[in-house]
């Protein structure tokens, strides 16, 4: 079954930015970039969806870009890392938000939440009062 | 790390360039149409139509240049005025270069498209 999403949709107005949403309804972060393959005609089409640091470090650019670029790979632990990256495929609709079919699992969106709450809350006295 | 010429986001905020040499603004946003190749599970993939072109406006940034939006009334009169400066330029008219976006168009095809 195809995706239901807008014929046509402006990316910045209808797209970046937007919160993701797991098959649970999940939230599992915002679109911060889309990443374009070439038909055989050379024209880009949309085949992933790009999130985390990794992906809105370039778009915010100069000094501060770069910066939270270099914070994320250094956060990150592979040696040269790629953003989060959720193939259309599992793309299910695009309204106000973009749905999933697939659980926060199937995806590598959270791993820098993961590891920032294994590494840096877990280790907060008083972290373990948590609800 | 995925190349910068494969990222959209990239694309906003560039500078473009007419044919014949004229400053026609920046990149506001890109327009998708699904007929692009299909993608086993989603269907035809979201294709770059083109981009939308205008001058820098609070309106535009704040996402009033839209025909959507329909108040309080200075955002809309704010906005429509943006919107009407807008151009849109097909993706097939676009050279991405390093700096600045050139199209094939000359500042006169693009802004009376018809004639």
């Amino acid at each position: 079954m195809n995706a239901q999403v807008p014929s046509v949709l402006d990316a910045g107005y209808a797209l970046l930015d937007r919160q993701i949403l797991d098959s649970n309804d999940e939230a599992l972060g915002k679109v911060d970039d889309l990443e374009i393959a070439y038909d055989h005609l050379g024209r880009p089409y949309v085949v992933a969806i790009l999130c985390g640091p990794g992906a809105s470090g370039p778009r915010l650019g100069d000094r501060l870009g770069a910066w939270v670029v270099a914070v994320w790979r250094r956060l990150h632990h592979a040696v040269d890392p790629d953003p989060a990256r959720i193939p259309m495929h599992v793309v299910e609709r695009i309204d106000s938000a973009v749905h999933l079919s697939v659980g926060a699992d199937a995806t590598a969106t959270r791993a820098l939440h993961d590891w920032a709450l294994e590494h840096i809350v877990s280790r907060i006295p008083g972290a373990d009062h948590g609800a | 790390m995925v190349p910068d010429d494969r990222r959209v986001g990239l694309l906003f905020g560039r500078d473009v360039v007419s044919a014949d040499g004229a400053d026609l603004g920046r990149i506001h946003d890109v327009r998708l149409r699904a007929d692009g190749p299909v993608l086993p599970g989603f269907g035809p993939a979201l294709r770059i139509e083109g981009v939308v072109v205008g001058r820098g406006s609070l309106a535009s940034r704040l996402g009033f240049d839209r025909a959507d939006i329909t108040g309080p009334w200075p955002i809309s009169v704010f906005g429509k005025r943006a919107a009407r400066r807008a151009r849109f330029l097909p993706w097939e008219t676009l050279r991405v270069l390093d700096d600045v976006v050139t199209t094939t168009r000359t500042r006169a095809e693009i802004d009376r498209p018809d004639a």
